[in-house]
């Protein structure tokens, strides 16, 4: 076989090549992206959390950032973007010209909560999770009770993560 | 040195993104936690990454995504609307679909993006590596990106030369991404190495014929004691010789006039066709082998081979020709290649070598001949026994099996007379009359043919214990047994074609002497062993 056989190219070429595959598919690569299908159950499954590596590798990856907010947004019933840079004190009511969102501070018990959302449109599809995107790209959810006519309401603790975002003007808000 | 070292660092971090994105695929899970891609398909997405094959998986992606968002409302919903990214699954969440759209049709192999023109035709098949190389794409050219690329013709019917767009425009993106990801290829020293020598020692024979066992042989005893190259084990250099007889093949078969030649490329200056690559690369993928393939498609629930017998079977190269060139080198490395290899596992641990080297007197290559019979005629009455339970389920796959297990039978029992024929002597099988036939026969040992297989079969079927072989799991199991049918067929077919055709005309007994004394001198050269036993002489 002459070393400039073509054949002799081809088949060497694909040796070379298909080490380096095998290089490539080695396990123990250090982890730099969140697969899309996660993120996707993240959006899409409300019982699913990522873990907490995941979680933290998002607030780090504003490529990841990107992918998961248009994966929200692109099946979003309804968004409301950042409240103006003026609106610096915390942040207890938006408004679109869908929706109402509102957090109520409980008269019985002052630690606690009410986040309500209120549908203007009464055929409006009504949403089942709320995603909230916070300055720092942290993102939370929050799986909403079922709806009494345009009406929802959920208590939750004023800590509660979903609260505390909420209360920045540079939350965005995604409904689902 | 500096130099070489700092390039190699610069390379390595070069592909390290490309490494993590693939990685990333490879790691996706399914809802259940187990994985969302075989690994298969991480395989095939990476051949098509490192070969740069991308341009018709890209297309194919392309019409994919059209079809799903006609059919869904969203190409999201239908990828990621499953867990596990299977053929059965697409299958499944298209019929869910099915109507949806004017300008898409779905079959029962696939679905068809119909143009003005022509017809686009993607098959259940190959979507599960679609959708890794849509996940690939997301992950590495971004998801927005990816999303306004091809918002264009998901959005309304269009033409198949609008889609072609769209492909190129995402094949562009790759071809940016690789460029700066992916380092080229690293040269492999081993397989030139032995090219060379095989040169020297072929005599006038050209391609993958003159790599023989006595080449194999005569370059591992040139070469094994030495320190020019990395040929210290018999296997690693059979391994070597396996992988040229397979590249070459392949690559002979590619250039042939038999396959279109891409227009663009410059074969006189040494470039190479990404199809023609993609090829050789894939028939060097020991995951495509008929017992790979058969573990595969099984897992646990349908224990057609077992651990034992797949690790017996594993020696064979059942996919490719190397046992035609040199059936004594598979044997040699099945028998040697593991006593090697055992030598330097009880070497590193530092234990005591007290099993002494094969003789001529243990008839070691027969014996395993012997073994490799005695595990497919097990996997041959598993199949018999399969017939039956596919029979009971009135599957098709069971006719498969009939067919090849009894290849002689008399199949006239269910043909019927076909009286406006205007003769006796015609006599049609009506394929959907004889398959209810089929269905309906009964065991019987003393019956016509067909009746004492299936007679034959409930039989094995009764002796048979293992995971999927039990009636009370049967229904569970059946879909997967059916699925290994055409695996199941390939394992038998290639397993016999080694022992009856390549390996038959061998001398055994007579290998058997010459290298019972030859390998013991080079492994006692190579190990310090006494002349006894594989005791260190020290």
């Amino acid at each position: 076989m002459p070393t400039d056989d073509p054949i002799r190219n081809l088949a060497l070429a694909a040796i070379d090549a298909d080490r380096q595959i095998k290089t490539f598919l080695q396990p123990g690569v250090k982890r730099e992206n969140i697969a899309i299908s996660t993120l996707f159950r993240y959006a899409n499954d409300p019982g699913y959390e990522l873990p907490a590596d995941l979680a933290q590798h998002l607030e780090n990856d504003p490529i990841a950032q990107a992918n998961l907010m248009r994966i929200i947004s692109n099946a979003a019933l309804e968004h409301i973007p950042m409240l103006a840079a003026a609106a610096s004190d915390t942040v207890t009511r938006r408004e679109t010209d869908k929706t109402v969102l509102i957090l109520t501070p409980s008269r019985a018990d002052p630690a606690q909560i009410y986040l309500t959302i209120e549908m203007k449109d009464p055929e409006a599809a009504r949403p089942s999770q709320i995603f909230v995107s916070s300055a720092e790209g942290q993102w939370h959810k929050l799986q909403l009770a079922p709806f009494v006519g345009v009406r929802t309401q959920t208590i939750l603790e004023s800590e509660h993560e979903v609260i505390v975002a909420l209360s920045h003007p540079e939350a965005v808000v995604y409904f689902r | 040195m500096a130099t070489l070292l700092e390039n190699l660092n610069l390379e390595e971090g070069k592909s390290d993104a490309l490494r993590a994105a693939l990685s990333c695929i490879a790691e996706a899970s399914a809802l259940d936690g187990g994985p969302r891609y075989s690994e298969k398909v991480t395989r095939e997405l990476a051949r098509i990454i490192v070969c740069r094959s991308y341009a018709k998986p890209l297309l194919e992606l392309s019409h994919l995504m059209v079809a799903a968002s006609r059919c869904g409302g969203s190409y999201e919903n239908l990828f990621w609307g499953i867990s596990r990214a299977t053929s059965s699954e697409f299958r499944r969440s298209f019929a869910a679909l099915h109507g949806a759209s004017d300008d898409i049709s779905i079959s029962e192999h696939g679905v068809s993006h119909n143009g003005e023109v022509d017809v686009f035709q993607i098959s259940f098949a190959r979507m599960p590596l679609l959708a890794a190389l849509l996940e690939f794409m997301l992950t590495t050219i971004g998801f927005p990106e990816i999303d306004e690329m091809t918002s264009a013709v998901r959005d309304r019917a269009v033409t198949h030369e609008a889609v072609l767009e769209t492909a190129r425009a995402m094949q562009r993106s790759l071809y940016a991404y690789l460029k700066d990801h992916l380092p080229p290829v690293q040269r492999q020293r081993r397989e030139r190495h032995f090219l060379d020598y095989v040169d020297q020692h072929a005599g006038n024979r050209t391609d993958a014929n003159a790599i023989t066992d006595d080449v194999v042989l005569g370059y591992w005893l040139a070469f094994a004691e030495g320190s020019d190259i990395e040929a210290k084990t018999y296997r690693g250099v059979y391994e070597t010789a396996r992988r040229l007889i397979i590249a070459l093949d392949v690559a002979e078969d590619r250039l042939s006039s038999r396959h279109a030649r891409t227009i663009g490329t410059d074969f006189e200056a040494g470039e190479i066709d990404p199809a023609n690559l993609d090829a050789v690369v894939s028939a060097l993928d020991d995951g495509e082998s008929p017992l790979q393939r058969l573990i595969e498609t099984c897992g646990e629930q349908v224990k057609f081979i077992n651990v034992s017998e797949a690790e017996v079977l594993s020696d064979l190269p059942l996919n490719d020709g190397t046992a035609r060139r040199m059936p004594k080198s598979v044997l040699r490395n099945a028998v040697f290649g593991a006593v090697q290899l055992r030598l330097t596992m009880a070497l590193r641990r530092g234990d005591a070598l007290a099993q002494p080297l094969p003789s001529a007197a243990d008839e070691f290559y027969q014996a395993r001949l012997a073994l490799y019979n005695a595990v497919i005629s097990g996997t041959e009455k598993l199949a018999l026994a399969a017939m039956w339970a596919l029979h009971q389920a009135q599957r098709n796959e069971a006719i498969e099996l009939a067919l090849k297990l009894a290849p002689d039978i008399n199949w006239g029992v269910l043909a019927r007379h076909d009286n406006d024929a205007g003769s006796e002597n015609v006599v049609s099988i009506a394929a959907v009359g004889a398959l209810n036939k089929f269905f309906e026969l009964e065991p019987n040992a003393r019956g016509d043919e067909l009746s004492a297989l299936l007679a034959d079969a409930k039989r094995a079927w009764r002796q048979v214990n293992r995971a999927g072989f039990r009636d009370d799991a049967l229904e569970i199991s059946v879909d997967v047994m059916a699925e290994a049918v055409p695996d199941v067929l390939r394992l038998i077919d290639a397993t016999r074609q080694l022992l009856d055709r390549d390996f038959k005309p061998v001398d055994w007994p007579g290998v058997e002497i010459q290298d019972a004394s030859t390998f013991a001198g080079i492994l006692r050269r190579l190990y310090a062993l006494n002349e006894d036993t594989a005791q260190h002489a020290d």
